[in-house]
């Protein structure tokens, strides 16, 4: 059997067992898509699902967006089919204290970062189901890849640029916007109840689909995600329209890290470096 | 016999139409987007897409349009002012059939209860002309829902490629005439093969509809509609959803009630001021998309609200298909749930 046949078998095993097990009510996974070149999430709850887990290199979305869902929340234990960047998203939330994390296992995946969409990746699955806390010193390493030069080629082609050029490029960039809302909604970290977007008591940004209402809305997300995001490139890859959001998002990566040292997804006890307030903060306009 | 138009006159059309005071919009690709987008020459053209990523719904239907605007004086008595604009007479070259379907699906229901002067000045200000798919890929599904890749529905001129790479022409209806009455460089030829795609039946249209009929309340839904994540995506991108919200924005003394495309699949959609939800949860949301397309409009209009273009399958972020959410409910997999997948406790 080829290698990522072994792996698959694994994968499937891992699954069916947490499940007849009772280790967990459901997992969380990919199945085959519709399309060559989509991969389609798979909720498995009895254990016969788990026969039709995959992993390839089109698993893009990151699927820790599902454990603040509701119909999931109502489940005690959940195991998640989870490469790097879905680890990474549940660091996030269990930070925020959006997820318990002993309600949660993963089905840890090693692989490249899935950035583009590319079939073949060479991928292992990790023995046995894990806890955030056993997963966690298996990636630790990946830390210091974070901030390599070529993850943020993009955002130097766009700071290279005159502050018009910059406005320009946004303009332009932010005018295919159709306020869908697919890159909040596929995002793991994006879990308000109600988003800002949403309030008209008081209204803080235009929902027209303007280039004030667009400039508000993909500019407020950036912020808001700002110290938070764990680059996964979900939104980016959701957005019908291809607006490059990950340029604004790993700007404000890199500014967080310039300023702060810190890259969000590796230490669920961490402080978040925008919402802590430290007494011994050297700016002067905080005290 | 047949009018033809050589391909190499395409550019002849666009400068005609032009220079008669037409807006000249077609398939125009920005990097990795092809999105309808206006033209200055033949050349800005993407002809070798299947199908542009957004569809011709915004030439009528804009994403964000003023309806109204409204002053307050220093008093504070508050004045009306009408918003509606002279729509720019507009040509759509290298429309798609499933595109031109739907315009009058959706004049339906503009026209029903009332008129939306709206919406029909912009209809008035477009003129379609539509080029027959030649090609098509496995989300296209016109076929299953009552259309083809060669429909004229909707259209004012079809073009239908030739083998040679031409297009032969076809005016329909008196506008179509006036239309085509400006193009340059036709001739009559024998009639030529033509290059017209197979787009195969994906379901039974009739099944599908039984079973949505006798389904309401299946598990189905349930088990469907776990993994939708409830953003905007397939509705924006659909040719035939025309759901809308009005909002008043600006300033607090001189403002603009804007009408903004609004998604079924949104939880605030159906939310009411007291916090009541009808739809609460995702299930309900993606249920009501379905039913609205395949059984509540055509019961009450007469038409389904789908033209099978597949923007919604290729869109969405989440891989949920209509398409096979359609072929499921036709082979009757909402009576037999094969599978426990996406039970969850409530």
């Amino acid at each position: 059997m080829p290698a990522e046949g072994r792996q698959l078998e694994k994968l499937r095993h891992l699954a069916r067992h947490a499940l007849e097990s009772g280790a967990v009510s459901l997992v969380i996974g990919f199945a085959e898509g519709t399309v060559p070149g989509r991969a389609a999430p798979l909720f498995c709850t009895a254990p016969a699902d788990a026969d039709r887990l995959i992993f390839d290199g089109y698993c893009t979305l990151n699927l820790a967006n599902y454990l603040t869902r509701p119909e999931v929340r109502a489940h005690q234990t959940v195991a998640l089919v989870a490469r790097h960047a879905v680890a990474k998203a549940v660091v996030g939330l269990v930070q925020e204290s959006q997820v318990d994390p002993t309600r949660v296992r993963l089905i840890a995946i090693h692989c490249p970062d899935l950035d583009g969409l590319q079939q073949d990746v060479a991928w292992t699955v990790a023995d046995g189901l894990q806890t955030l806390d056993e997963f966690l010193p298996t990636a630790a390493h990946l830390h210091d890849q974070e901030l390599t030069p070529e993850r943020f080629a993009a955002v130097a082609q766009v700071e290279s640029k005159s502050s018009h050029d910059r406005w320009d490029h946004f303009a332009r960039e932010f005018d295919k916007c159709i306020k869908c809302y697919a890159c909040r909604n596929v995002c793991p970290l994006c879990y308000c109840e109600r988003c800002i977007a949403d309030k008209n008591q008081p209204q803080w940004i235009d929902t027209s689909s303007t280039q004030r209402g667009n400039f508000a809305w993909n500019i407020v997300r950036a912020f808001h995600l700002a110290g938070r995001c764990i680059d996964c490139g979900a939104c980016e890859r959701a957005c019908p329209m291809d607006l490059p959001l990950m340029e604004l998002n790993r700007k404000m990566k890199k500014v967080v890290a310039e300023r702060f040292g810190y890259v969000a997804g590796y230490d669920p006890k961490a402080d978040l470096p925008l919402v802590t307030f430290k007494k011994d903060d050297p700016e002067e306009f905080i005290k | 016999m047949s009018r033809l138009l050589p391909r190499a006159n395409l550019e002849g059309v666009v400068a005609a139409l032009r220079s008669a005071g037409y807006r000249v919009v077609g398939p125009v690709r920005r990097g990795s987007l092809v999105t309808y987008d206006e033209i200055s020459s033949a050349a800005d053209l993407a002809l070798d897409v299947i199908i542009t990523r957004d569809s011709i719904k915004k030439f009528v239907l804009p994403r964000t349009e003023v309806v109204a605007r409204f002053n307050r004086d220093a008093a504070g008595k508050v004045s009306v002012l009408d918003a509606t604009a002279a729509p720019q007479p507009t040509v759509i070259l290298g429309c798609r059939p499933c595109d031109a379907a739907a315009l009058p699906i959706d004049d339906l229901v503009f026209a029903w209860d009332s008129t939306d002067r709206f919406w029909f000045s912009r209809r008035e200000a477009v003129r379609l002309v539509t080029i027959a798919c030649a090609n098509c890929d496995e989300s296209c599904f016109c076929t299953s829902v009552g259309g083809a890749p060669d429909s004229p529905e909707g259209s004012d001129v079809l073009l239908t490629e030739t083998a040679a790479g031409d297009y032969e022409v076809q005016a329909l209806g008196e506008r179509g005439a006036e239309l085509l009455a400006k193009f340059p460089g036709l001739r009559d030829a024998p009639a030529a093969d033509r290059r017209v795609a197979a787009v195969p039946q994906r379901f039974d249209l009739s099944a599908a509809v039984t079973a949505l009929e006798k389904n309401f309340e299946s598990p189905f839904w349930r088990q469907t509609a776990l993994r939708c994540v409830g953003c905007g995506c397939c509705t924006f991108v659909c040719p035939t959803c025309h759901c809308f919200d009005l909002v008043d924005e600006g300033p607090a003394y001189h403002s603009e009630r804007r009408r903004n495309w609004d998604a079924c699949q949104m939880k605030n959609f159906t939310l009411h001021a007291s916090g009541h939800n009808p739809r609460p949860w995702q299930e309900h949301r993606y249920r009501q998309r379905i039913m609205h397309k395949f059984l509540y409009y055509p019961s009450r209009l007469g038409r389904t609200l789908c033209t099978g273009c597949g923007r919604c399958v290729r869109a969405c972020p989440v891989n949920l298909s209509l398409l096979q959410v359609v072929s499921d409910l036709a082979a009757g997999r909402a009576n037999a749930l094969p599978t426990s997948a996406g039970e969850v406790k409530k």
